[in-house]
């Protein structure tokens, strides 16, 4: 411990001594750590930090229901859940929660706020209980429609109700109806899902009020609309949770079979990345935590450079503490001990750099009306992967000058006669900026191959019209509309958006398409399609209203588009694309042939258009089966308007919001916004992995480039003998500069070529990330190389300057 | 460690030779040498005769390629890199030409620095760093850094790191040589008084004003010991 001291104090001297190398030594690690840090809490918030305040998080598991035709983690149905949860063995309870929208209106001031219809159950199983007031009781689950009560976020009251202390048993107005808070709960909390942050809690039993569409849900087993979770009972583990739930979900096959035939139950470990926004960033994080340690890898390598340099000029110091008795593993460990001190220095910078990106991070905005909520700040694991990340850095750029440095030629050493370099400690130094350039290459290539996606993905057509539509949403449900009135609102306001000036077209949409994390499904059973056994055929549907393929310039391949005649009471009709045509009907006429939805017995719905395929969920999919639904038909109270425009839309945003609100003030608008940039956001996680790949990829050039410098300015200064009688004996100042480029080049070219082979291998991973390139892609890989050679010689040209400014007469008399 | 034998140094046959690509270096020949207890030679030659090299095996900064060398009765001529520098750590102590005191480290901290590198306690150490210092008269400039001090002095400091952890051996490579006469002659007659007291002293020096301080001279031609002198002769030398 003493001697450990003894190290410490002599390497914060030095540090102190040499305050320029110190400082770029620090800022160095700083960055490198820096990003780390950062990447790593955006990690850890999505994948492995546990839901807050929950008691006991990892005994939560999520049950999800399976379909034979592949869709793994499907909602729940009421009926489903009370069932497992009263009939099982092996769960302390489970709890039943929905994600949806609300109108928050306080003081006259209309809000759509994210909130959660839970079971009575909810706050109990989750161990969680309020900060102010109570949480649910068990009479508030038993009736529907009879407690009209909420629970507001901790983050809510203090937003909204500035903090009052005596909110509990006051009213607010939710989708205009009154609701009584009883509580708030606890600072922190944020639900039962990572990434998702409801501000209210309703109970289960006022869903009808709150989440108008089928007022029967309750009591219909084929409707699947419930996220479950469980707490696992002490000392059962999640395999025999499974095992014991098979049998049971097994039994409600049998006795429901019209439901619940051919499903099955899935049930996972809740936070683990298996869906949701987890299992949509893994990817993504995955790949950026792999750049930013290779980043910081580069920077290792550099200082690894300059603390090989520098210990030239402490082989004298080391060859008296050798002299003295110091045995190599003790000025191993002494060398050791000061270049952690340094990268611990370097981890506090880079800390700080986390504390500051982190939040930066946070400004990429995605397309969607789910409650995202990620908690960035820097907690305990954060902490101890960058102390973590910081020691080993300090190893991994020490132990190399170290272990060189601790074995000089002694008595040269102590009579202070600089040789020149030894091959070997030239070797090393050439080797570490090979594998720079290497590394580097393979950064840049991975961060042009997503820079080209995304410019691939702008280029690309989607399918339907980009530019000069906008689009605007709203839930009539949220204003308590029923049926009848919603379907009136959404014809008066198609009737009044399609005079404004400047309007080429209107139509309604369920969904936006490429809105993310948005799907829509619908069991179907196709007339003269046989299923294969136990399968429930289940295809992507739209609600789309009359004009919706002429306003997204969606092409009708044959048939017609709906009209404003296909309501209710004429016959059902259905609009399908080329690829579920030819799937159901190959070498046939679709057109005339029928199809019915589950649980619609006998009502047929005829296929009356087919239209070109477009883009649905993503730009990366595949072509898939898709059909639309008249809206008039399939009435849905919450849907997109979608207006043409003769010019840009963007002067038209206001307009259309006006409009819908001069039909009512209390529905609520959201989402407004023109196509372009709709897809735009819709390319967030392209956009986040180019942005984040080209920084880091352009820091690792950086890094490379200064390594590189740094090694052939070394080079030029302890050659300047040999360069002075190169001088002497007639080389140009063109010969010396080809000597010195010579040897930077070669180095480069080596690293580019095991940088390319890498790429190679490695890129090959990135092509499910990639879109509209092979992750071979030749443009890429050339452009990459070129730059990097460009800057390469830039980094050995600086240091070749000054060696042809090198004076014969005094570089010999050196000697 | 192999057999003993009686002096406190004994050289059977060493030889040293550095090989690079085709050629190979006789820097030492069958040198024969016997340094009893207590005694003070110099080993003197003209330049590239071996001196520091010789002296280098002495150390243990280097080992012989060939031959034996005993130290206080033990073989140690073929021992680790580790052991080697347990052995210089516990048995030798080295002045050399141009002082090597690390400039970082303050005097007290400089001669203490063969101290830390055993296993001495953190009191003994600062007691026996004093002594050495007073030894030397260095003491009032313990807090001192090397640059701060004149040659003369930064070779007493050189000298008091050398006793401080009372070493079997004292090695002085060329000690004076980056010294003026003046400080010279103190440093010549800061050896003497350690001799006085006990220690057994190696000294390697082309200048035949400090011949006089040795018992014995050793002398060396290409590699080879040409002439040993005794102290009678010294002194008619003198």
């Amino acid at each position: 411990m003493e001697k450990l001291l003894q190290d410490l104090r002599f390497g914060l001297r030095l540090l102190f001594k040499n305050p320029a190398v110190t400082a770029v030594v620090v800022l160095s690690l700083g960055l490198g750590i820096g990003v780390n840090a950062t990447i790593f809490s955006l990690f850890n918030a999505v994948l492995l930090r546990p839901l807050p305040r929950v008691e006991q998080p990892d005994r939560m598991v999520e049950l999800y229901t399976s379909y034979q035709n592949g869709l793994r983690y499907g909602s729940v149905s009421y009926p489903d859940y009370l069932d497992m949860r009263d009939r099982n063995q092996v769960f302390s309870s489970l709890l039943a929660q929905r994600l949806i929208l609300t109108s928050l209106n306080n003081s006259g001031q209309n809000e759509i706020i994210p909130a959660a219809i839970v079971s009575g159950n909810y706050f109990s199983l989750l161990g969680v209980t309020a900060a102010q007031g109570r949480t649910f009781v068990p009479e508030e689950d038993q009736s529907p429609g009879a407690h009209s009560v909420a629970v507001i976020s901790y983050r809510l009251w203090q937003r909204r109700f500035g903090a009052d202390p005596n909110l509990p048993g006051k009213t607010i107005s939710l989708n205009n109806r009154n609701f009584t808070i009883v509580g708030v709960a606890p600072e922190g909390f944020v639900g039962a899902n990572i990434g998702l942050a409801p501000d209210i809690w309703i109970p289960l039993m006022m869903q009808a009020d709150l989440y108008p569409g089928r007022p029967d849900r309750l009591k219909e087993r084929g409707t699947r609309w419930l996220d479950v979770i469980g707490r696992l009972k002490p000392g059962v583990s999640l395999e025999q949770a499974r095992a014991a739930m098979n049998p049971l979900v097994a039994q409600l096959s049998q006795e429901n079979p019209a439901t619940n035939k051919g499903t099955s139950l899935t049930i996972v470990r809740s936070g683990h990345g298996a869906v949701g926004i987890q299992s949509t960033l893994t990817p993504v994080l995955t790949l950026l935590l792999a750049v930013v340690i290779l980043v910081l890898l580069i920077a290792c390598f550099n200082i690894a450079n300059l603390l090989i340099a520098r210990a030239t000029a402490r082989r004298r110091e080391i060859g008296i503490r050798l002299a003295m008795g110091a045995t190599r593993g003790r000025i191993i460990r002494q060398l050791l001990t000061e270049s952690v001190l340094l990268s611990v220095l370097g981890g506090m910078l880079g800390l700080l750099l986390a504390y500051w990106t982190s939040n930066l991070l946070l400004a990429f905005k995605p397309p969607t009306s789910l409650p995202l909520f990620l908690d960035l700040h820097l907690d305990g694991r954060v902490l101890t992967f960058t102390a973590l990340i910081s020691v080993v850095t300090g190893l991994v750029f020490g132990l190399a000058p170290a272990i060189q440095t601790s074995s000089p030629a002694l008595l040269p050493a102590l009579k202070d006669q600089s040789s020149s370099p030894g091959y070997r400690k030239s070797r090393l130094r050439n080797i570490l900026v090979i594998a720079q350039v290497a590394i580097s290459l393979v950064l840049l290539i991975a961060a042009g191959l997503f820079i080209r996606s995304l410019q691939s993905a702008h280029s690309v057509n989607p399918g339907f019209r980009a530019h000069n539509l906008l689009i605007a949403s709203m839930d009539v449900s949220l204003a308590r509309y029923d049926e009848s009135k919603g379907a009136r609102f959404y014809e008066q306001l198609i009737q009044h958006v399609e005079l404004l000036p400047g309007v080429q077209s209107v139509t309604l949409g369920k969904l936006v398409p490429l809105e993310l994390g948005a799907n829509q499904q619908i069991g179907v059973a196709i007339e003269g399609y046989e299923t294969p056994q136990n399968e429930n055929l289940s295809l992507d549907y739209n609600v789309v209203s009359q004009n919706y393929f002429r306003t997204l310039d969606i092409p009708l391949m044959k048939g017609r588009e709906f009209s404003g005649q296909d309501k209710i009471g004429t016959p059902g009709v259905v609009i399908v694309n080329q690829t579920m045509a030819q799937k159901f009907w190959p070498k046939q006429d679709p057109l005339g042939k029928r199809l019915s939805i589950t649980g619609r017995k006998g009502t047929y719905l005829e296929v009356i258009g087919v239209v070109k395929d477009s883009k649905y969920y993503s730009l990366r999919e595949d072509p898939r089966a898709f059909m639309y639904l008249p809206f008039w038909q399939a009435y849905k109270p919450g849907m997109t308007l979608h207006v043409s425009t003769a010019t840009d839309p963007e002067g038209l945003l206001g307009s259309v919001r006006h409009e819908i609100q001069s039909l009512d003030r209390d529905v609520p608008v959201y989402n407004v916004m023109t196509m372009t940039d709709h897809l735009d956001a819709a390319l967030i996680e392209l956009r986040l992995a180019a942005v984040l790949l080209g920084l880091f990829g352009l820091l690792a050039l950086i890094l490379a480039a200064v390594g590189l410098y740094g090694v052939m300015a070394y080079s030029v200064s302890r050659r300047k003998r040999e360069i002075g009688i190169r001088m002497a004996v007639g080389a140009q100042r063109g010969d010396v500069l080809r000597l010195i480029v010579k040897q930077g080049m070669f180095l480069t070219m080596i690293g580019l070529l095991i940088g390319l082979g890498v790429s190679f291998a490695l890129t090959r991973t990135l092509s499910t990330l990639l879109y509209g390139i092979k992750a071979v892609d030749l443009p890429t890989f050339i452009v990459v190389s070129l730059l990097l050679v460009g800057v390469s010689l830039i980094a050995s040209l600086i240091p070749a300057q000054k060696a042809i400014r090198i004076d014969p007469m005094l570089a010999l008399r050196h000697e | 460690m192999g057999s003993s034998t009686q002096a406190l140094i004994c050289l059977k046959d060493v030889q040293k030779v550095f090989s690079t690509d085709e050629v190979e270096t006789h820097a030492l020949s069958h040198v024969n040498l016997e340094v009893e207890k207590g005694e003070y030679i110099s080993i003197a030659g003209p330049s590239g005769c071996g001196k520091s090299t010789l002296l280098s095996i002495l150390g243990l900064l280097d080992s012989p390629t060939g031959g034996d060398y005993f130290l206080d009765g033990k073989s140690v001529g073929q021992l680790s890199f580790a052991e080697r520098a347990h052995v210089r750590n516990r048995s030798v102590g080295f002045i050399f030409q141009s002082f090597n005191l690390i400039s970082d480290l303050t005097v007290f901290d400089n001669v203490e620095l063969p101290l830390t590198y055993g296993d001495t306690r953190a009191g003994e150490r600062k007691q026996r760093v004093n002594e050495a210092l007073e030894r030397v008269g260095m003491a009032h400039r313990a807090k001192h850094l090397p640059s701060q001090l004149s040659g003369g002095e930064q070779q007493r400091v050189a000298a008091a790191r050398a006793v401080a952890g009372q070493p079997l051996i004292l090695l002085a490579d060329e000690p004076t040589g980056n010294l003026d006469s003046a400080n010279g002659e103190t440093v010549m007659e800061l050896l003497g008084d350690l001799h006085r007291r006990g220690a057994t002293i190696c000294v390697v020096t082309h200048d035949p004003r400090y011949a006089g301080y040795a018992d014995r001279i050793v002398q060396l031609f290409d590699g080879r010991v040409v002439q040993e002198i005794a102290e009678e002769k010294i002194l008619e030398m003198v």
